[in-house]
């Protein structure tokens, strides 16, 4: 049976330890993973740190069929399991998971050379990547229930040409899909289980009926075509994920396209599925809020506020023009600033764009500018260390593969190339459309955006400090014009992405 | 107590008050600095230095550099601590800006063998800043390229604020680390 039950029967043995080089209380035990069902079991050293109980990676690797890569270069761990990397480092809370930033609440440790992770670890990446519900016990058991993906009943629509029969899935996921004779297509969908019972569904257009069954190693889809023969198409679709089949009409029992009639590629994550699918998804952060009113206009003008009016314009005329748009924070809440590309991240967006004011020591000062992230380090030697935790910054050297620079505050380095272009194609509209002064674009070390894992740019719509640029902040038609402005930079953007013209 | 001593006392409480009120409402002004307290300055051992100021020009574009004469001790912590004191107090020139928010104090200044300095200021740094990523950058410029024109072999500069590591001065540039001198000129 697939679903697997691992639980750790024994809890930790304290074997005490006094780890005096830390500056926190700290001490070792033992923590033995027992897999139900299985007669192998596994044990996992703990160390307790400041109350935490931190499983050691090498451990659990071993235990869960993973591979530990330690990269001197960044002084990065990659623990790699199946098809997913889950990079880390010394000190840091920020995890990736295939190129997502996530926070795991506490950071991972190295002790003695060996590296050590926080429970939120093991709660949230581990979880994830290995499609778990995972539970903690005092002291240091660990339950881990694996689950595969979920399948929902199928939803059958004629369109022009054609029948699609779409399956809604709890992730995206691996899947399969055949031609039986002429009447028939098969698709299954390997570790899956059924959301509701198994059963056969009457089916629409070209399509007899679908059956639908769960077995031990997945479930089993059974498309019948009525009539003669069919073509047909399938895929995995971004968004909600789902498989879409569609029958089309007539012609001779082939394939459509190289992805018809025969297994298609897996797919293996939502990073990879995500830059298939092009500009859908946008994230808007109205900068500041809450207690952080951001900069103050000499009348009083609070920067959150023309933020906030600008953003909820700029969600609104995004919509209509066909995106998903989500906003790092709605009405007046405080947000800290890593977490708003956490957010971002998380929400698997395409694309963040910032809304917020400038400001600056001379009145003087006036005009729009739009900002993209760029690294503050230079130079192959530019190692930095800080901190008691030893938190390194290094260069990775020409052999990094890609996936080494995505510690948290690298995460954006990847995207600088796609951050510039949609800093220059905003500020290219805002300059056209909006009678105020164009300061162009420039890149700084930006907090905000360091860690979108996303083209992502900062828009400061006018200095608050400057009596002329405050006026048109207080404008409502000038928050319009620069809403409108900022969206069709982004529908730019769209355009030039791939996938876009296809929208 | 004769007449006459009253007249000089009169005078000199006069010419005192004059002085203190003259202070008082100038906001910018040569030197700060009473002429006994520059003497008494001297006569610890501290001299009158020509030193580099690092301002922003009137459109934040780029920065100025202000050259000007000031007393400073001949130890290095509380040299740079007096020469970023006296930065926080603004131009004496037209043409340059503040780039320190108003009642910023430097509360101690650290040099290590490796070029980096660290400087703790008070908490004005941050809750009176203007904000703004230019008004940011402006603050971080004018105290990483003072430092560098002042102490030779400054590779990088870092920022506490009482005490304590900040991650921005106002929600935009990374202040968790030290800025390179070199990126920040």
């Amino acid at each position: 049976v697939r679903p697997r039950t691992v639980r750790a029967l024994l809890p930790a043995v304290a074997c005490a330890a006094a780890l005096t080089a830390l500056p926190v209380t700290s001490s070792a035990g033992v923590a033995r993973l027992e897999f139900v069902g299985e007669p192998r079991s596994e044990s996992v050293e703990t160390m307790e740190l400041s109350g935490f109980t931190y499983l050691r990676l090498t451990d659990l690797a071993r235990a869960l069929g993973g591979v530990c890569h330690w990269n001197p270069l960044t002084r990065k761990m990659t623990l790699v399991l199946g098809e997913h990397r889950i990079a880390m480092s010394d000190g840091n809370q920020f995890v990736t998971l295939d190129r997502v930033v996530m926070n795991v609440r506490r950071p991972v440790v190295s002790k003695g050379g060996a590296f050590f992770v926080p429970p939120g670890f093991v709660t949230d990446i581990l979880a994830k990547a290995l499609d778990s519900e995972i539970g903690l016990e005092p002291g240091g058991g660990v339950t881990i229930r694996a689950f595969g993906p979920q399948i929902a009943a199928p939803a059958l629509e004629d369109r022009p040409g054609g029948t699609a029969v779409t399956f809604g899935l709890s992730r995206p996921a691996e899947f399969t899909a055949e031609s039986r004779g002429p009447n028939a297509i098969d698709v299954f969908i390997p570790g899956g289980t059924l959301l509701k019972a198994a059963g056969t569904f009457r089916g629409s257009g070209r399509v007899a009926s679908v059956r639908m069954e769960e077995t031990e190693a997945g479930v089993e889809v059974t498309i019948s075509i009525g009539g003669s023969a069919a073509s047909y198409s399938a895929e995995l679709n971004g968004g909600p994920p789902r498989i879409e089949v569609i029958v089309d009409e007539g012609g001779p029992a082939s394939s459509r396209g190289s992805r018809g009639g025969g297994a298609l590629g897996p797919f293996p994550n939502e990073a990879f599925a995500r830059a298939q699918s092009g500009v859908k998804t946008v994230m808007i952060d109205p900068g500041h809020g809450g207690r952080d009113t951001g900069a103050v206009g000499s009348s009083g003008l609070l920067e959150k506020d023309v933020a906030q009016a600008v953003a909820e314009e700029l969600a609104d005329v995004l919509k209509r023009q066909g995106f998903h748009v989500y906003m790092t924070r709605t009405g007046d809440a405080g947000v800290p600033v890593k977490r708003r590309a956490e957010i971002a991240n998380l929400a698997l967006a395409d694309v963040f764009v910032s809304i917020q004011c400038d400001a600056s020591f001379s009145r003087s000062t006036r005009g729009f500018r739009v900002s993209y992230h760029r690294p503050g380090a230079a130079g192959p030697d530019a190692g930095r260390s800080w901190g008691a935790a030893g938190l390194t910054r290094v260069r990775p050297g020409p052999g990094a593969r890609p996936h080494d620079e995505l510690l948290w505050e690298r995460a954006q380095n990847a995207y600088a190339g796609e951050s510039v272009l949609l800093a220059e194609l905003i500020r290219g509209r805002v300059a056209r459309e909006l009678e105020t002064r164009d300061r162009g674009i420039r890149g700084g070390d930006l907090v905000l955006l360091s860690g979108c894992t996303m083209p992502a740019v900062l828009v400061e719509l006018g200095c608050l400090t400057n009596a002329s640029d405050e006026a048109l902040l207080a404008d409502e038609s000038f928050r319009k014009a620069a809403a409108r402005a900022i969206a069709r930079g982004i529908v730019d953007y769209r355009e030039m992405s791939p996938g876009g013209r296809s929208l | 107590v004769s007449a006459k001593h009253v007249r000089v006392l009169v005078v000199a409480v006069l010419v005192g008050l004059a002085a203190v009120t003259f202070v008082a409402l100038r906001d910018r002004g040569p030197s700060r600095r009473a002429p006994a307290e520059t003497a008494a300055l001297e006569e610890l051992g501290q001299g009158v230095q020509s030193v580099v100021m690092v301002f922003a020009d009137r459109e934040a574009l780029d920065m100025v550099e202000e050259r000007r004469d000031v007393v400073v001790p001949e130890d290095r912590t509380a040299r740079a601590k007096a020469i970023l004191e006296e930065l926080a107090l603004g131009p004496e020139e037209s043409g340059a800006v503040a780039t320190l928010p108003k009642g910023t104090h430097v509360r101690s200044v650290f040099f290590d063998d490796a070029g980096g300095v660290t400087v703790d200021f008070t908490h004005e740094i941050v809750d009176n800043h203007p904000g703004g990523s230019t008004g940011e950058l402006m603050t971080i410029r004018s105290i990483v390229r003072t430092l560098a024109a002042n102490f030779a072999g400054t590779k990088s500069v870092r920022f506490l604020v009482e005490g304590k590591e900040i991650e921005t001065i106002a929600g935009h540039i990374d202040a968790s680390v030290p800025f390179d001198v070199d990126q920040y000129r």
